[in-house]
């Protein structure tokens, strides 16, 4: 397959010089990125037949194919092979680009978004129009079947134009999508949003077929909800839909008249596994092309790879247990992971002795075997505002001994609080379930003890904690949050204070569960009037430094209150064999990957 | 009381038994802390989804109509949809997904059981206070009271590395080469053709494939041995009991004296009367293969039934644990109902109170 | 003590017309208690402070119980619910004490006349009464403080006692010591090294232990030979068939030894729980480093010692790199796989133990109410035993312990969940337990001397308490060492599942869970080894199960019906 292999190296250069240029046409009011399509003259199935061609991928637990239902990364995975939006991170890097959308207009008051669409062919034939468009954005406003109606509602998120009724939902047919003709699309927001384009590129925001289901007012549908969710897929993606057989495998196809370049593998097959030593297993089989390796089985000392320029690690890993050696990379992912207290239920003594003896460094070494950066702002460094030398030159005030463990500090503040090893003070701290997490927890549970604090260690499932947070009732609790764009903004609008009353929650307030409006601290108004600021200067261009310079005083008011340990950045990695030829997925996360530049060399 | 009203009352008798599990089921469920509206919204979910789900799934209506609700539903079969496993999606769907993987494992570990344990026991039996005796006896004492969790995972590792304790000899490549964990290939028979005489099809075309059979057999087996690990031991147990009383009863000793050579003995007579104390303990299987699979079936990837119980419980997804539970209900009282029954028109001695 | 009634001399009368064999007998326990005064006094006052708890835990009861009321009808509500919520407890105490304390009728001496229905009630009455009379002395008078005192005067006293030198105690036969560059160690017992200072640690236990049964049994033996009124009952028939039932005998040594074991766990440990497992960090020790003798504390050092396979892994018998000695290996987080295991086995003893009594107490319970007076009783507990049974049990005992421990319920926290275990397991466990002895107790029923008993005049309880329950103890102590074995499985399974006993308390399902994804690698002793023990124990229990039977009943053979039903959740 050495000439298909030619052909796509050559198009990963082209995808790369019109990243660079962008998001530079954005900002001016109109953006132009296209590429060549790759077209092939050998059909790869027909030359090699069989499941030869074929990606083998390994997977947990999907939800739906809806894209408008689906909420996690396994189903996203699936969905991105099969639907396309107008824009995405190609090989989930970090900068957005044109997908269905050939050109995009921005007005002057940066409300209204036109987009001219890309001429593109569904999986069942039919041509994508701008109707296309508008139904499946009323569908993710208005059908009931919409897990994701805040991402084109909400203030923090799209902001469409839209009108509600007298019980807060949305009217049919009010939101501000409009096919101009068959081939333009017009959106209009409430408010500018600097980060429109990259918010498109989520998947529920993808174009289906107009009427396929009839979830919302004005279509019966082709197909019942059920059936579209779980065994109907038409897409504009680069591969077809094949089949999906709940908790054991899915499977696509390569869909030969793709408007962009046509796979040159026959299809992705994805096995799902949720054990980890089952998961490793199956990958040193060789039953699995591309995969992942759980920590338990991971060795840092076997990679070899070198830093490029965007902080990836690119090189070698192995020889693994089979004797093969894999590709391998690992990307700093925009993600913080981190311990959190309910402010009020925690005296702010305890919270920061805890800071004292958290020591990050081995946290991330010893226990997450190096597969992460250790976090000591909330905002990781490749969004961190004003850039990750900023960052740098912030962490070095930290004021709770950074990569050490200091019990003597911490013994004196708890004992300044009032609690010793003989009256403790008796404190739960919740994760959900994932090893690292629980590790983690014993760790800080065997250095707190004796100090004068009894942490009691609590694991409960993602739905649960969730409630429990919503509920004030978590004193002590891991989470992570992971962005969805590049831009600090993302991260911060949970720390406002005012927004983590968790007496609000769910409806009123969205922010993380710290109550922290309850902290009568400097620190709690500082962020407050901080947040104040970044309303204050909603301009995308003028009011970024303003903006930035709030940001660096709210992670300021973090520390000096500790209601929040950051603890690491997450690296994602990726290990394949060496048959394979995928290019390295970037800082957005490899579910973004699409497969159809993938070559497979057996 | 005659046979027919015996019979009634034991079905009368389930009714309250079928209500109350299904109760309990509720309470657990529902009352619990475990929200699934939040397993469905996600992290970044707003206030605004969370309102809309809730009244999808009526979770906004008091708790005693949802009870209510939840009851008739059960008891009309009317299972419902999932609503956080696979939102949407109808229950029985769900259930013809995961329980043939399900019944498959189950299938092997009572065959499994019943080929090595019931041998085992009866040859033990017939060679009793010898030294094969006391090992096969040890033997099968000690494989029940392995932990199905602790020997799935030795079970996993030794044929993960198959080549280095047996001399070479590599289980993935043996006879067809397949993965350790995962489900098995369930399509080696399909029907191709069906013609419909009347309102019945009749399948005509057969699709069958001896070599993914093959596969599949091979794929379950661990599994299998796993779940049945405490079964065999069981039937190993009563087995010998069953084949010593028997031989030292009245009328093989009669046999004896009559001068009917022993094999003869050992197959018409001993054999025979020995199977029936096994039967009950073979129908009793069904319990423990409906409990045990969870974690079976956890560790050696075959999401089935049990794993599909497992999540569901966890993230309160109610009509999903609530639709198995009934089934699984229903299952074991018909099964106990059937028992009682078969004992009381093969053994007349057994009183019907 | 069915013998003791158609003797007319109690026991101690006989003792005092011969002493002497008793007085030898009794010295030599009195020896052997002093020699292990100290870990005696200091279970003592664990007991102690287990015992407070609880009282505390049920002295709480009425105070939230009328919280809980006050909130929803009002305060006047809330009281009446206190005084009635403090009578039901008082009342519950007074038939303990009157069955632990009070061997003599007070209807009798008081005189008072009535049927005996109601003379059973009476006494409760009056016992309840002068409860409540004393409970309100402690509160409300200087009386409370006067026992306050003396509890803890008490407390102090046992408490100086058990910080006495023992002959199984860590100082006496130090294993911790560091190895100069020599090779020599110093800090050991007699300058042994690790290794062999701890074997002898755990050898002279287990020979203490040892010493212990065989004067138990010396002592049965004194007794039958000088003191017991006849030369035979049919319990000496059965014991001599457990003496010589091999299969029994295994199992009784087997489980002989894990109790040994997790009665003496912190001497049979190479390190303490407290340094090793609950405070790391703020137990130091030496060793022999880069610059001479360092001292680090068992956290710091624990990090360095982590099984983690590939390279990083302290394996089954051998020293980490700070000289200390690991017999089982660490586990994932460094800590001491055998200590860890240790005191695991206290962990499954105790939840095993609790279930199986108290699903044990429920079912006698129930056969002897269901037996006696059958009908309707019989019919509604066969219904709820039923609908029970028709749940699969492992999968309900699963959502049980989601639910509670989610709900983050106060009974969850006890023992880190270990008490919310035992309940659940008690909980859905004794219909199993009570359709196996309800067939022997149906039969006693029907017994000529029970209707004689009741022509007698005999109440209900007393009829139930002395002719039928012991007969069918045998069965219950069977069935009840068949389904621990079951028990033990199934805590270990939900351990292992991440809902059964949490962190920091050792479990050893935890440990197998934790050590899975390293089962493939060097650290393949986290997983392996917890499991060997819980088949030993659980082989163990099945086997002495066995051999009781055996020796009550040797026509027998019970039915393996309950313990495999409950074994095979796991």
């Amino acid at each position: 397959m050495g000439h298909e292999c030619l052909v796509s190296l050559e198009m990963a250069n082209e995808i790369d010089q019109s990243r660079r240029t962008f998001l530079k046409t954005a900002g001016a009011g109109a953006a132009v990125a296209t590429f060549a399509g790759c077209i092939t003259d050998e059909d790869p199935s027909e030359e090699e037949g069989g499941d030869e061609g074929i990606l083998n991928r390994i997977n947990s637990t999907m939800t739906s194919l809806d894209p408008i239902q689906s909420t996690d990364t396994a189903s996203g995975e699936v969905i991105n092979q099969i639907y396309e939006g107008l824009t995405y991170f190609p090989n989930g890097g970090a900068e957005v680009e044109n997908l269905l959308a050939e050109e995009v207009e921005i007005s002057d008051d940066l409300l209204t978004y036109t987009f001219t669409l890309k001429e593109a062919e569904y999986h069942d034939g039919t041509e994508l129009t701008a109707d296309d468009f508008v139904y499946a954005f009323r569908r993710l406003a208005e059908s009931e079947n919409s897990e994701r109606a805040n991402f084109i509602l909400g203030d923090i998120f799209l902001a469409i134009e839209h009108e509600t009724d007298d019980d807060g939902a949305v009217v049919p047919e009010s939101i501000g999508a409009e096919a101009i003709d068959d081939r333009t699309f017009e959106i209009t927001l409430r408010s500018a949003n600097p980060n429109a384009l990259d918010l498109l590129s989520y998947d529920s925001f993808s174009a289906i077929p107009e009427g396929i289901v009839g979830d919302i007012e004005g279509y019966d549908g082709e197909y019942e909800h059920s059936e579209f969710a779980s065994e109907v897929a038409v897409g504009t993606g680069p591969f077809e839909f094949d089949n999906w057989d709940p908790d054991a495998e899915a499977e696509v196809s390569t869909f030969d008249d793709y408007h962009g370049s046509v796979a040159n593998i026959d299809g992705v097959h994805w096995q799902i596994l949720e054990d980890d030593t089952a998961h490793f297993t199956y990958a040193m089989n060789r039953s699995a092309d591309v995969f992942s390796i759980p920590t338990a089985d991971y060795d840092q000392s076997l990679i070899d790879a070198e830093t490029d320029d965007e902080g990836r690690e690119i090189g070698e890993y192995g020889p693994v247990e089979n004797g093969d050696m894999l590709d391998y990379v690992g990307v700093p992912q925009l993600s913080t992971y981190y311990f959190a207290f309910n402010a009020p239920s925690v005296p702010v003594e305890i919270r920061q002795a805890i800071a004292y003896v958290l020591d990050r460094e081995e946290l991330v070494q010893n226990i997450f075997e190096g597969r992460g950066e250790e976090a000591v702002t909330f905002t990781p460094p490749g969004a961190f505002p004003g850039g990750p030398e900023r960052r740098d030159e912030f962490i070095e005030d930290y004021p709770y001994e950074l990569f050490e463990t200091d019990r003597d500090a911490a013994r004196d503040l708890i004992e300044s609080a009032g609690y010793d090893d003989d009256d403790p003070y008796e404190l739960t701290l919740t994760t959900y379930e994932s090893e690292v997490f629980q590790e983690a927890g014993r760790d800080l549970r065997d250095k707190l003890a004796g100090l004068g604090v009894d942490l009691q260690l609590e694991e409960t499932p993602f739905a649960t904690l969730q409630e429990q947070g919503e509920n004030g009732n978590l004193e002590f609790y891991s989470l992570g949050w992971t962005w969805s764009w590049p831009a600090a903004d993302y991260g911060m609008f949970g720390f406002e204070p005012e927004n983590t009353n968790t007496s609000l929650m769910p409806g009123d307030a969205s922010g993380y569960y710290l109550d922290w409006h309850e902290e009568d601290s400097d620190a709690s108004a500082m962020a407050q009037e901080a947040w104040e600021t970044v309303e204050a200067n909603p301009e995308p261009e003028e009011g970024q430094e303003a903006r930035n310079e709030a940001y660096i005083d709210m992670e300021q008011a973090i520390w000096d209150d500790a209601v929040m340990l950051p603890l690491y950045h997450e690296i994602a990695e990726q290990f394949n064999y060496q048959h394979v030829d995928i290019e390295p997925f970037g800082t957005m996360g490899d579910y973004l990957q699409r497969y159809n530049n993938v070559t497979l060399d057996e | 009381m005659s046979r027919w009203r015996y019979f009634f009352r034991r079905l009368l008798l389930s009714v309250p038994v079928v209500l109350f599990g299904l109760t309990i089921t509720f309470v657990i469920v529902r009352m619990g802390p475990i929200d699934p509206v939040a397993a469905i919204v996600g992290p970044e979910g707003g206030g605004a989804s969370r309102g809309r789900i809730e009244e999808r799934l009526g979770l906004n209506e008091p708790l005693w109509q949802q009870y209510i609700d939840f009851m008739v539903n059960m008891l009309t079969f009317n299972l419902g949809q999932s609503w956080v496993i696979q939102p949407g999606r109808s229950v029985e769907s769900l259930l013809m997904t995961y329980a043939p993987r399900t019944l498959w494992l189950g299938f092997w570990s009572v065959l499994i059981a019943i080929c090595i344990g019931i041998p085992l026991g009866f040859y033990a039996g017939l060679n009793p206070n010898t030294k094969s005796d006391y090992l096969a006896s040890f033997g099968g004492i000690v494989w029940r009271a392995m932990p199905n969790f602790w020997l799935a995972i030795i079970i996993l590792a030794v044929l993960r590395q198959s080549e280095r304790f047996f001399f070479g000899l590599s289980w993935q490549s043996l006879g067809v080469s397949n993965n350790l964990i995962g489900q098995p290939p369930l399509d080696f028979i399909a029907f191709t053709d069906w013609i419909t005489v009347g309102i019945i099809s009749i399948p005509v075309g057969v699709y069958f494939s001896f070599s993914t059979l093959i596969e599949s057999i091979k794929q379950v087996m661990p599994a299998a041995i796993v779940l049945g690990s405490a079964a065999m031991g069981n039937e190993m147990r009563i087995g010998r009991t069953a084949v010593l009383e028997t031989i030292n009863s009245n009328y093989v000793e009669t046999a004896k004296a009559k001068g009917l050579r022993d094999r003869v003995i050992v197959w018409k007579h001993v054999f025979r009367n020995a199977l029936v104390p096994l039967v009950p303990i073979i129908t009793n299987e069904a319990f423990i293969l409906i409990g045990g699979s969870v974690i079976v079936e956890v560790i050696f990837g075959i999401n089935g039934l049990g794993y599909l119980f497992f999540q569901a419980a966890v993230q309160g997804d109610l009509p999903l644990v609530g639709s198995l539970m009934f089934i699984f209900i229903v299952l074991i009282v018909s099964i106990n109902i059937l028992q009682d029954f078969l004992y009381t028109v093969l053994d007349p001695r057994v009183g019907y109170e | 003590m069915s013998m003791n009634e158609f003797d007319d001399k109690t026991l101690r009368e006989r003792i005092a017309d011969n002493p002497q064999p008793a007085l030898a007998w009794l010295a030599g326990v009195l020896v052997l208690v002093a020699l292990e005064l100290g870990r005696l006094a200091s279970g003592l006052v664990q007991v102690g402070e287990t015992t407070r708890f609880a009282l505390g835990g049920i002295a709480s009861v009425p105070g939230s119980v009328e919280e809980s009321v006050a909130s929803s009808l009002g305060e006047i509500a809330g009281l009446v619910a206190f005084g009635l919520t403090v009578l039901v407890l008082l009342g519950i105490a007074a038939i303990l004490v009157k069955w632990l304390l009070i061997p003599w009728t007070l209807v009798d001496r008081l005189g008072i006349e009535a049927s005996t229905g109601v003379k059973d009630i009476i006494e409760r009455v009056i016992v309840t009464g002068l409860l409540v009379v004393a409970a309100a002395l402690v509160v409300l008078t200087p009386v409370g403080g006067v026992l306050e005192m003396a509890v803890s005067a008490l407390t102090r006293g046992v408490e100086w006692v058990s910080s006495l030198p023992t002959i199984t105690s860590r100082e006496l036969i130090s294993n911790e010591g560091y190895q100069l560059p020599d090779g020599s160690w110093e800090g050991t017992f007699l300058g042994l090294s690790p290794a062999v200072a701890w074997a002898l640690r755990v050898a002279v236990v287990y020979a203490y232990a040892l010493v212990w049964l065989a004067w138990l049994w010396r002592g049965y033996e004194t007794f039958r030979e000088h003191y017991r009124e006849a030369d035979w009952t049919p319990r000496d028939d059965s014991i001599n068939r457990l003496r010589n039932h091999y299969w029994g005998m295994f199992g009784l040594i087997v489980v002989i030894m894990f109790l040994v074991m997790a009665l003496w766990a912190p001497a049979v440990s190479p390190a303490t729980a407290e340094a090793n497992l609950y405070q790391p960090y703020e137990h130091e020790f030496e060793y022999y480093g880069d610059d001479g003798v360092e001292s680090i504390t068992h956290g710091e050092a624990n990090s360095d010692s982590r099984s983690q396979g590939g390279d990083t892994n302290v394996g089954v018998m051998s020293y980490d790199n700070h000289d200390r000695f690991h017999p089982f290996g660490t586990n994932t987080d460094g800590k001491d796989l055998f200590t860890f295991l240790a005191y695991g086995a206290q962990v499954s003893l105790v939840i095993g133990l609790l279930a199986t009594v108290l699903m044990a107490v429920i079912a006698t319970a129930l056969a002897l109410i269901t037996a006696y007076y059958k009908g309707v009783t019989d019919l509604v507990t066969i219904v709820a035993s039923d609908s029970i049974i028709s749940l699969p049990r492992f999968l309900l005992v699963l959502l049980l312990s989601v639910l509670f421990m989610q709900a983050n319920h106060p009974v969850a926290e006890i023992y880190d969940g270990g008490l919310l275990l035992a309940l659940i397991f008690a909980g859905t466990g004794w219909p199993l337990l009570w359709r196996s002895v309800r067939g022997p107790a149906l039969q006693v029923s029907e017994q000529e001397w029970i209707d004689a008993a009741k022509s007698y005049g005999q109440s209900p309880a007393a009829t139930m308490r002395k002719h039928m329950a012991p007969y069918i103890a045998g069965y219950m102590l069977i069935y009840a060492s068949l389904s621990l074995g079951g028990v033990i499985i199934g805590v270990a399974a939900l351990s292992f599942l991440g809902f059964g006993v949490q962190a920091p308390t050792p479990e050893w399902g935890r440990a197998v869970y934790e050590g899975q994804s390293y089962i493939a690698t060097s650290s393949w002793h986290i997983a392996t080894l917890p499991g060997i023990l819980v088949v030993l124990l659980v082989t163990g229990f099945n086997a002495l199960g066995d051999g009781i039977r055996d020796a009550i009943d040797p026509q027998s053979e019970a039915s393996d019906g309950a313990a495999g039903a409950a074994g095979g959740g796991g």
